[in-house]
């Protein structure tokens, strides 16, 4: 689903207008990704938790070049939901 | 950061109230959750995916957001450091494989926990599989030979059973080195970390339910077992081999043995009954036992309470001699000592340095007590924490003489110095000691004929007084004030005495001039400013150069100018003179005023601004230099001008169009009606030529 369809629905549950609903939601979003990049961490209540984890340098044997190979260290963005989905 | 910030911040941002910005939110998160449990995956642009694996959610951000997190390792890529070969590469990936496999292993093995408990300690990951997998085969190869293990050997018994799987395993040279390392490994921590204490540790602990596969194992392990019979004296008897193996064993027999089979009990060594005896004689409590044997929980008393009861009576008749037989040797040793001693005469002489030493002791506390009074009110001053009594006078004086010889460099005869005075009781502190110093010295002072002062003195009155700058000064303004003497002038050796003019003539000439010179006020100023050395060659510089100066202003005048000569030569007249009037010749004052014409505005006209002269000027110029402009001369005629650039566009843009070059225009015309003409006439020929 895209944001378009997302902001759709999200804006028919309330009484806010399209247009501002799109702005709220975008910025929404944005305060999320800056706590993440800023604070290492952004926690929804009900929704999941989005954290900044440390992957270290390690070294991986490539098959295809049949090599040993040297992988940077790297900080990832992980997300922990805090929701269980029913099971189909 | 978490909801709550995300509501205030936006219903500060778009100006809506907090229970809207919160039902928004909540909306939002809400239609996310169901699009994702209706199964679809959701794409929120410039921040990332949810996407849906097996019934449950990952989150793949953007790149832009990927970026901005990974802002500190950004830039870093994959370093290849080795290619392998074939071989290599096969050998790596086998062992890759392996060790996976055995780390699954391992993890059903903590499941477990009660087999693996015991194989984690003694084999190393990688083996595991192999021991599990090979322990039957093992197992039964040793049934059939009968081996017997005794319950100590038990315990090495996986360690063997370990060897044996490294030594199937020492074939493939790939695992050699592993191994190796392994078994050093091992070992180092054997020694090192008390590797038989982790497992008494854990035998410790209660043993869980076992399978029935584990079970048969066990009874393998157990079936050679018997229970160690205690003997007295600490002596354990040796377990007889059993012939045939038992085939069933009770759990509680199996408990007994699982814990029994694994403390370690010490056999003591039997060389000698006499040895044994000793041993038990010298530690005949036995409290220290049990505390090795509270490891086993019920097995651990081993060491029976009734041991002495037990001694027969031989044993007991045998340690008696032995004990009196020691005392006695004893006895002897101290006599013979004492004895040694008494002829040397070493402890009367050690009575005696005892008393004197005391009573020295005595003798320096007292003196101390003598010297330092401890009160109250000496306590409270700061300065005196610790006073010492006044010395004896004799000190005193030594002390002073050595005082006096480091402070004053002269060395002071004992017979000078005076009798010090009668010292004061009332002196506390460093301070009072101090000035009680410093008055001692001054009266040595006073009498003493060598003194600091009078040795300074004597250096002064050898070396003689150089005059100061301010002696010199006073000395300078004293010669000025002098009036000036009569100057006899010396000849120079250069103006030779002539037979018409002798020496005394000469002497004369200078003395007039002198004088005549002398007379002149501004020479008198300029005498008292100078030296005596340099006064007569100065005077001649200054007059010369006076005499050059007006030379050279008559010779830039020119001899023309008609100049009244100055009936006074002294310098105070010219100066007084007043000044004149400058002559300039006809022919210059025309040119100067041709130079000098006044550029005055027509009269009616308002007076132009810098600019607007500007452009005339520079139109003027236009107009002079090419003549034939016409457009300039127009423009400037009509008064467009405006600027110069605008002079110098129109100027360039009538040069393309051509209307700047009249003569040019003219040439055209003349040499059109020519060739006019010239066709004319061909076509007049022509005509009448067909015709």
């Amino acid at each position: 689903m895209n944001t378009k369809n997302l902001i759709k629905k999200s804006v028919a549950k309330n009484s806010i207008q399209r247009g501002k609903g799109a702005l709220i939601f975008n910025r929404v979003f944005e305060i999320i990704h800056q706590g993440v990049t800023e604070d290492n961490g952004f926690y929804v209540e009900n929704f999941g938790k989005f954290e900044v984890e440390h992957r270290e340098m390690k070294t991986e044997i490539d098959f295809k070049s049949k090599s040993e190979i040297l992988i940077p260290p790297k900080d990832k963005v992980k997300f922990t939901p805090l929701f269980l989905l029913k099971k189909k | 950061m978490s909801r709550l910030i995300l509501i205030k911040k936006i219903s500060e941002e778009f100006s809506i109230s907090e229970s809207a910005a919160s039902d928004y939110i909540k909306s939002i998160f809400d239609t996310i959750l169901e699009t994702l449990s209706s199964g679809k995956n959701i794409n929120i642009a410039d921040f990332g995916k949810f996407i849906l694996k097996n019934n449950k959610v990952s989150f793949s951000p953007s790149r832009r957001f990927s970026e901005a997190v990974n802002y500190n390792f950004a830039g870093l890529e994959t370093i290849k450091i080795r290619s392998y070969g074939e071989k290599e590469f096969q050998e790596k990936l086998n062992f890759l494989k392996r060790r996976q496999e055995s780390l699954e292993v391992e993890l059903v093995g903590v499941e477990k926990e009660d087999i693996t408990r015991y194989m984690k300690i003694a084999t190393p990951p990688v083996i595991q599989e192999s021991i599990e997998t090979e322990k039957k085969e093992e197992f039964e190869d040793l049934i059939p030979h009968e081996d017997i293990l005794t319950p100590p050997e038990q315990v090495t018994g996986e360690m063997e059973n370990v060897k044996i799987s490294l030594e199937d395993l020492e074939s493939d040279d790939n695992f050699n080195n592993d191994i190796e390392d392994f078994a050093s490994v091992a070992i180092d921590k054997f020694l090192n970390d008390n590797f038989g204490e982790q497992i008494k540790k854990e035998i410790i602990t209660p043993p869980l339910p076992l399978e029935p596969e584990i079970k048969q194992e066990s009874v393998l392990f157990i079936k050679d077992f018997k229970k160690p019979e205690i003997i007295p004296g600490g002596a354990i008897e040796e377990i007889p081999a059993i012939e045939q193996p038992v085939e069933k064993i009770l759990p509680d027999e199996q408990k007994t043995i699982d814990t029994a089979g694994e403390t370690e009990i010490v056999e003591p060594e039997k060389e000698s009954l006499a040895q044994d005896l000793t041993v038990f004689l010298k530690q005949p409590e036995p409290a220290e036992i049990p505390e090795q044997t509270e490891i086993v929980p019920e097995q651990t008393e081993i060491v029976p309470e009734h041991i002495p009861e037990t001694i027969p009576e031989s044993i007991k008749e045998t340690t008696k001699e032995i004990e009196e037989k020691i005392e006695e040797k004893i006895e002897e040793k101290v006599k013979e000592k004492v004895e040694d001693k008494i002829i040397s005469g070493d402890i009367g002489a050690g009575q005696d340095d005892l008393a004197k030493m005391i009573a020295e002791r005595e003798k320096m506390i007292v003196d101390i007590e003598k010297t330092f009074t401890f009160t109250a009110e000496t306590f409270k001053n700061k300065d005196a924490d610790v006073i010492p009594k006044p010395p004896e006078p004799e000190d005193k004086i030594k002390d002073e003489a050595a005082e006096k010889t480091q402070d004053t460099i002269i060395d002071v005869p004992k017979e000078i110095i005076p009798e010090p005075p009668v010292k004061d009781i009332t002196i506390k502190g460093f301070e009072d000691i101090l000035k009680e110093r410093e008055k001692i010295l001054k009266e040595i002072e006073k009498s003493s004929p060598f003194t600091a002062d009078a040795f300074m003195k004597k250096d002064e009155d050898k070396t003689p007084k150089l005059p100061g700058p301010e002696e010199k000064l006073e000395k300078k303004a004293e010669e000025i004030k002098k009036p000036p003497q009569d100057i006899t002038p010396v000849i120079p050796q250069h103006e030779a005495v002539t037979p018409e003019k002798s020496y005394d003539d000469i002497l004369e000439e200078r003395k007039k001039e002198t004088e005549r010179k002398l007379d002149n006020p501004q020479f008198q100023v300029f005498n008292s400013l100078t030296d005596e050395a340099n006064k007569q060659g100065d005077i001649d510089d200054f007059i010369t150069g006076l005499d050059k100066m007006r030379e050279n202003l008559k010779n830039r005048e020119g001899s023309t100018i008609e100049e009244p000569i100055p009936e006074t030569t002294s310098l105070t007249e010219e100066i007084q003179a007043p000044p004149k009037e400058r002559v300039i010749p006809s022919a210059v004052k025309d040119l100067h005023f041709e130079i000098e014409k006044p550029v005055e505005p027509p009269i009616g006209e308002k007076i132009k601004s810098f600019n607007d002269v500007f452009i005339e000027d520079n139109a003027m110029i236009f107009y002079n230099t090419k003549g034939n402009n016409t457009a300039s001369e127009e423009m400037f005629r009509n008064g467009n001008l405006k600027s110069y650039d605008d002079v110098f566009f129109r100027f360039e843009a009538d040069k393309k169009s051509g209307k700047t070059d009249k003569t040019k225009g003219t040439d055209k015309k003349i040499i059109g009606l020519i060739w006019f003409v010239i066709i004319a006439a061909i076509i007049t020929i022509l005509v009448l030529i067909f015709s």
